[in-house]
């Protein structure tokens, strides 16, 4: 600071000498007229005495004389320094490039590889979103051919973790049927995969919530140069900040129109006006801004300027984000960076400086285009495009429909998550206004249709169930079961509303869907518990400590008697839970959750064992993944690695997993959800799928019927969801009537792997009598198969059990005596 | 600009460069050499397409998405032998997104874990390679195997004594 002032001192210093090295000079020029004019003052004073002829002005005059000097010197001094004080404020600004560049957010790359099912439709939305434009041979980056059985594309430079990929052309064959990559080639050379690159979606905002995207003076097109500097300032490369001509001329051409089409102001002074000053129209503030403008044109180039400005410039609002710089601008309104706009576009853009939100095209899509057209007008007057050029541009559209309008779609929902991610391991600060690049894990095709069906299924519910319009809410959340990568979170039923987020903030019983850690607890102890062991569900009175005994009822306030632990998930038996619950212990079961990184809330009680317990759908997401992953436990991640503004790699999140419970235990309890799916509570998810593809879930319900949830996975993604009200009323819907149908109509449009029956090398399947419990011979009526852990299966019966009746299998088949080997095994399993 | 950015967690930086010493070079030859040695089995895959799915379409079709996956094991296992560990890991990651089931990948991620004396997650790793295995006896020995090593350096006799048991039972079938 204090060199900046030395510096700027040193500058007027000079300053001051170049003004007197050249009035000596001139005066030098002058030759004997110096000697005259140097007497001037002396003359004018004495004059002036003796105009005044006062004997009182004669006594003060010389009194006041010293002191006017001082003040007069005293205000030069207030004068230089304030001017001073100006220059070191904008080249502070100016030089420290101080514009604060917000986290940029990008959606997940898409992997193009040979083998990969993948409909072209589907490769074609996504260049759509990305902005490409189709385009005959695909001559530059940006464009993209759809023709002879493929998809020929000029990818965009684009910096990935690894390494900067150059623009360049790649071609996509496809089968027949257009649903599978069979080739995948660059130029003359095979690739193994190529990627797409991510969409940027979003940005983490600073408080001031400004955003921009900068821009290198190379990025620049000429054409936007030149509609800008024709409809705000045609002096600019000529003035040195401040244009009286400029002013006059405005003057006259809104006089002529009867109305204000240029303003006065040069770009200068609009850069010094949005960059370092304030909204408010006083007179100091214009003179400050003048003296700004001259001294910015005094220390940087016309071409410096510009840039700035450029990236600058306010040019509207979206949302309560704020779009500054051309950059953005181009991306947020035309789904495409600035070079590859035609010149109608790039008009569009200067034509919104005048009023970025009066003329905003997206709200105001008339008044865009006549102002528009107003800018090719004024360049066609100045000849800088041809009246046919003007003609055609004029009559083309605004172009910020269709694949631009999807290009803004923003995910807001999804942001909250990448936040909180990144606030672990980043300050805030750095994600405000350093710039980072942030490549995350949503996959938005996955995100459109979880958007789409949580719009469609809740309307058609409202309106088959005769309930309220626009009252239910809905929260989802899909997450790829390998690696924890969440692929899309929808907080709401508003779409692209930044609002309350209910996956991370809304906290709400879960109802059953504990139900299968209650069973897992059991299935853990392989000595005790199996599938086919006999659990009563009957009425049973629990005593808590602190509050008055409970006793729980089950959904149809029925009792079954002695039941399969299998069929008590099966069809989410209460009583039974709770019987197998206390019989478990409730210190196990809250092992269990904690072993699962679950940390409660509040202290774990038996109705814990019915899931009166309050979580947030990421919670339930997180407990679930690690069902999905056979017992391994993966950190859900929104983010995959964070990049500097200069593409420099700064950290990445990589796959970490840990073991929380066995995979044989959780093969079994796997098996038993795929059963809740195939017969059991979701038994219409099993319907419509089939049951080769082994979906797996579980129902939710609370009491009261105020929250239903269904959380569920296939072999590759997991995707819980809740419906609800936000005022907590009952809505009358189960689990299986409303957030089941959201999961399965989702599920349905997704590309996702079957979840395969996981029988590991110790395991095997065995035959059990459901009534008994007890092993059975394959060939046996009511014989049902279940995986067991070798050496765990239970004891073995001879006959198979009818209607109380003992009938004898004639054929005693190699399973049989399988079946009475494994008895031996069963015995040595207990006195382990 | 550079000194703005203040990342807390220095665990997660990239780059992280190590030394390179003569042991690790031994370790990454040996672990060539078996890789050498090694099949790399796919494992069953159920292919169900459906045409107006959307999403990655990650399903992959059996053998059809080899030339991807072993694009992407050379790429890993050439970074692996510059030394670049963090980037080889980072390669198999991108295979595990198009075949998450495959154990071969889950194996040599394991292995790099152990290279970058992550040991815990080696054993972990190569576990979850074991889940995905089958009938793959020679697959499911080498993860034993380096489940062995990983906790005998973590000094974890318990586990690393159920493991050689678990080795010993193979070995005999």
């Amino acid at each position: 600071m204090l060199r900046s002032i030395c510096y700027d001192f040193a500058l007027f210093q000079i300053s001051i000498y170049r003004i007197v090295f050249l009035r000596s000079y001139r005066r030098t020029l002058k030759g004997s007229k110096h000697q005259t004019n140097s007497k001037l003052p002396t003359r004018r004073s004495n004059g002036l005495v003796k105009y005044l002829g006062s004997r009182w002005f004669s006594t003060v005059w010389p009194k006041l004389k010293p002191w006017l000097k001082r003040l007069l010197i005293t205000f030069g001094v207030i004068l230089v320094a304030a001017v001073v004080y100006l220059d070191i404020t904008i080249r502070k600004q100016f030089e420290g490039g101080s514009w604060a560049i917000p986290a940029h957010v990008y959606t997940r790359p898409l992997d193009l590889y040979v083998g990969l099912s993948i409909a072209e439709s589907n490769v074609l939305d996504e260049l759509g979103e990305l902005g490409y434009r189709p385009q005959t041979g695909a001559p530059a980056p940006g464009t993209f051919e759809s023709s002879g059985g493929g998809i020929t594309i000029y990818a965009r430079e684009f910096q990935f973790w690894d390494q900067l990929r150059l623009a360049s052309r790649v071609r996509i064959g496809f089968n027949p049927a257009r649903t599978q990559i069979t080739s995948v080639t660059s130029l003359d050379e095979k690739l193994g995969l190529f990627q797409l690159e991510g969409r940027l979606f979003g940005s983490v905002s600073p408080l001031s919530h400004e955003d921009r995207e900068l821009l290198t003076l190379e990025q620049i097109p000429e054409g936007l140069i030149t509609a800008l500097v024709s409809i705000e300032d045609r002096n600019f490369f000529s003035h040195w900040g401040i244009s009286p001509i400029g002013i006059l001329r405005a003057a006259v051409a809104n006089l002529v129109q009867g109305r204000v089409v240029q303003g006065g102001s040069t770009l200068t002074q609009q850069l010094v006006k949005n960059y370092y000053l304030t909204a408010e129209r006083t007179i100091s503030r214009k003179l400050v801004e003048l003296v700004m403008a001259i001294l910015l044109e005094f220390h940087y180039s016309k071409h410096e300027l510009l840039l700035a400005y450029i990236n600058e410039v306010y040019l509207g609002q979206a949302g309560n984000r704020a779009i500054h710089g051309f950059g953005l601008g181009s991306q947020f309104l035309f789904g495409r960076p600035l070079q590859e706009l035609n010149a109608a576009e790039l008009a569009t853009l200067a034509g919104m400086v005048k009023g970025p939100n009066y003329y905003n095209p997206l709200r105001h899509p008339e008044r865009a285009l006549e102002r528009r057209n107003l800018v090719l007008e004024v360049m066609r007057q100045e000849g800088l495009i041809s009246d046919v050029q003007a003609g055609q541009l004029q009559q083309m559209p605004l172009g910020t429909g269709g694949t631009a309008a999807r290009q803004r779609r923003s995910y807001p929902d999804f942001l909250d998550l990448v936040r909180q991610q990144l606030r672990k391991d980043y300050q805030d600060n750095a994600l405000s206004d350093a710039g980072l690049r942030i490549y995350t894990t949503l996959n938005p095709r996955i995100q459109n249709s979880v958007e789409n069906t949580i719009s469609s299924r809740l309307a058609q519910i409202e309106k088959s169930r005769s309930i309220d319009k626009g009252t239910l809410e809905a929260a989802a959340i899909v997450l790829r079961t390998d690696s924890g990568e969440v692929v899309a979170l929808a907080g709401g039923r508003d779409r692209g509303f930044a609002g309350y987020n209910r996956v991370l903030d809304a906290i709400r019983p879960v109802g059953s869907l504990l139900k299968p850690f209650v069973y897992l607890g059991a299935l853990e102890q392989p000595e005790k518990y199996g599938l086919g062991t006999l659990i009563a569900d009957k009425s049973i009175t629990v005593s808590q400590v602190g509050s008055e005994d409970w006793t729980p009822q089950n959904y149809n306030g029925e009792e079954h008697g002695l039941v399969t632990l299998i069929d008590a998930l099966k069809h989410s038996y209460n009583l039974a839970t709770v019987n197998l619950g206390m019989g478990v212990g409730l210190d196990t079961f809250s092992q269990l959750l904690q072993r699962f990184k679950y940390n409660a809330r509040e202290p774990i009680y038996p109705s814990a064992f019915l899931g009166a317990v309050p979580m947030t759908v990421i919670e339930v997401a997180d407990l679930y993944l690690t069902l999905a992953n056979s017992g391994f436990k993966t950190p859900t991640k929104s983010v995959r690695s964070v990049l500097s503004d200069s593409g420099d790699p700064l950290g990445r999140y990589p796959l970490s997993i840990e073991q929380v419970a066995k995979p044989e235990s959780i093969a079994l309890i796997v098996h038993a959800m795929q059963q809740v799916v195939e017969d059991g509570t979701a038994n219409a998810i099993g319907a419509r799928f089939g049951r080769e593809l082994g979906y797996a879930g579980k129902t939710g319900t609370s009491d009261g019927y105020r929250d239903s949830w269904y959380a569920g996975f296939s072999g590759e993604h997991l995707m819980v969801v809740w419906v609800g009200r936000d005022d907590n009323q009952p809505t009358g819907l189960s689990g299986a009537t409303a957030a089941a149908h959201i999961w399965s109509d989702t599920i349905a449009k997704i590309n996702t792997r079957p979840l395969k029956s996981t029988l590991l090398a110790d395991m095997t399947m065995v035959s059990i009598d459901p009534a008994t419990g007890m092993q059975i011979e394959g060939g046996c009526p009511n014989a049902e198969e279940l995986p067991y852990i070798v050496g765990y299966e239970p004891m073995s019966q001879s006959a198979c059990y009818v209607g109380g009746k003992t009938e004898s299998i004639s054929n005693n088949n190699s399973s049989g005596a399988k079946a009475r080997k494994s008895v031996g095994d069963w015995l040595k399993g207990i006195f382990k | 600009m550079a000194q703005r950015y203040i990342q807390i967690n220095n665990s997660k930086t990239c780059g992280q460069t190590e030394m390179f010493t003569l042991q690790r070079i031994f370790i990454i030859a040996f672990i060539v050499l078996l890789e050498a040695c090694t099949t790399t089995p796919r494992p069953n895959k159920n292919v169900v397409v459906d045409e107006k799915a959307v999403g990655d379409g990650q399903i992959g079709g059996s053998s059809q998405t080899d030339a991807a996956i072993t694009s992407l094991f050379e790429q890993s296992q050439s970074q692996v032998t510059a030394g670049n560990l963090d980037e080889g890991a980072r390669v198999l990651e991108r295979a595990l997104r198009i075949e998450p089931a495959n154990p071969q990948t889950w194996y040599r991620m394991a292995k790099i874990k152990y290279l970058q004396n992550d040991y815990a997650q080696a054993a972990v790793t190569a576990s979850r390679s074991n889940t995905f295995a089958g009938s793959d006896n020679a697959l499911r020995l080498l993860n034993l195997t380096l489940m062995l090593d990983s906790y005998s350096a973590l000094g974890d006799t318990d586990q690393a004594a159920t493991v050689r048991a678990q080795i010993d039972t193979i070995q005999q079938q």
